[in-house]
């Protein structure tokens, strides 16, 4: 009677924990739920500085000023010296 | 200001501007170009002044509020000229002078770096100091490098024979004392975030006619209201500008003509003549925020032939507008030739601008500002 009873017992126990795993599965996951793409973040990209390369050859010359006064030259003046008088 | 070496216009210093904010980002973030130790292949694509318009504006990046407001503002749109070209010629005229504008007045336009990096592209550019990005213009190398020939001279006292304003030679002060950021960058053209715009009071179609700004009495508030020990400034108030007693001669031009030059293909400028004055005249823009009846004038190097290089008769409406406009001379001093005595004006034709001392062409285009009689003199002075 005991072996029958503890049986049917171990049985009910089996179907609640069936019932309740289901249910909680369908909370969790939705189906109408669509899920997000995740993107990457472009702000940082955008404002963030970019790496220097090693040998930055924009300042190398640029703060040289031997370098500077062997290359540079004078623009030409957009007003020209033909202009007369208080502009 | 003497004129930067080729080598000084590019020169960076090198620990000053690394130490900066904006030593921080690599050239090529804000100017393009590519790493060479070549120069053309380095320099191949990169932009010169990348503040300048048509180029993004690598500023407006971190800096969007200025550069979004600066960008409507008159350094940027040079909208002054067109109000006055529109004003004088016609609609069909436009192309041509459309052609004249952008060989001889754009390049006075400013961009972020002809304020805070470089002096400007008009006096021959140049980094002012390294290329150190300065939060103030230098009033010297940037703003007066532009405004030198009347506003800077004026103020500075360079006119010989004239003293310098007295808020500079006494105050030291400088342009940004009085002409702050926020006017600068226009950034006080959002009237309309609180007021209501219809009304005439602000509305704004000219420099000269919306809310006076900078103001002598935003620091002399007390000029003209009762209490005020000066009882000139009571009896005047709101009937003279305050440049009709405290300034002194002035710059003024006439006859300036534009041409591209034959032999190198360059735009140009003639001046006929300019000369010191000071003259007294009507108020051609009276309204809410300048009531004077007598304001200043100055006569601006405008004439009827003056864009003929590009066609013929271009300012067809040139009486539209006079040619002796109303002024702020910065020249302010306290005690001047007007403020000697009551018959230092009254009665004085000399200060006056009358009928005979405007040319005979221009005398349509000017009767607005004549002064057709001089204010009587009081009995015995």
């Amino acid at each position: 009677m005991i072996k029958i009873r503890d049986t049917f017992l171990l049985l009910l126990l089996g179907l609640v924990l069936t019932a309740c795993a289901a249910e909680t599965t369908s909370e969790i996951v939705p189906e109408d739920v669509a899920v997000e793409p995740t993107s990457e973040p472009v702000l940082a990209a955008t404002l963030l500085p970019r790496p220097e390369p090693l040998v930055d050859n924009c300042l190398e010359c640029h703060t040289d000023k031997e370098q500077l006064v062997a290359l540079a030259t004078e623009s030409e003046d957009a007003h020209g010296s033909e202009s007369e008088g208080v502009g | 200001m003497a004129p930067l070496e080729p080598w000084e216009k590019v020169f960076i210093k090198a620990d000053a501007f690394l130490a900066t904010a904006h030593g921080e980002m690599a050239c090529a973030y804000c100017h393009g170009g590519q790493q060479s130790p070549d120069m053309e292949t380095a320099h191949a694509g990169m932009i010169a002044d990348p503040s300048a318009a048509g180029r993004g504006n690598a500023c407006a990046t971190c800096h969007g509020d200025q550069s979004e407001h600066f960008a409507k503002s008159l350094h940027t749109s040079l909208a002054g000229y067109w109000t006055t070209l529109d004003a004088r010629s016609g609609v069909e005229k436009h192309p041509e002078l459309e052609t004249m504008f952008g060989n001889h007045c754009s390049s006075c336009h400013t961009t972020c770096g002809d304020c805070h990096i470089s002096q400007p592209g008009s006096v021959g550019g140049g980094f002012i100091d390294g290329h150190i990005i300065n939060k103030t213009p230098s009033m010297t190398r940037n703003c007066t490098a532009c405004h030198g020939s009347r506003v800077g001279n004026e103020y500075l006292g360079k006119n010989e024979g004239f003293p310098g304003d007295v808020h500079f030679r006494q105050g030291r002060m400088n342009c940004i004392s009085c002409h702050t950021g926020a006017e600068m960058h226009d950034s006080n053209a959002s009237c309309s975030q609180c007021h209501d715009t219809s009304q005439v009071m602000y509305q704004s179609t000219h420099r000269y006619s919306g809310a006076q700004s900078p103001s002598c009495e935003s620091c002399h508030d007390q000029v003209g209201k009762a209490g005020d020990a000066v009882i000139q400034h009571v009896l005047h108030a709101e009937k003279l500008s305050c440049q009709v007693c405290h300034s002194v001669s002035y710059m003024s031009c006439d006859g300036c003509h534009v041409a591209i030059s034959e032999k190198t293909g360059n735009p140009f400028f003639k001046t006929e003549s300019s000369y010191m004055s000071f003259f007294i005249g009507r108020n051609p823009i009276q309204n809410y925020h300048r009531p004077y009846e007598y304001v200043v004038l100055r006569h601006v190097p405008v004439a009827q032939t003056s864009y003929e290089y590009y066609g013929e008769n271009l300012l067809s409406n040139f009486d539209a507008l006079p040619t002796w406009t109303y002024a702020t001379p910065h020249n302010i001093q306290r005690k001047t030739p007007q403020t000697a005595s009551c018959n230092a004006c009254h009665g004085n034709p000399d200060i006056f601008l009358t009928e005979d001392k405007v040319n005979p062409e221009e005398l349509q285009a000017n009767q607005p500002v004549i002064v057709p009689e001089v204010p009587p003199a009081y009995g015995n002075p």
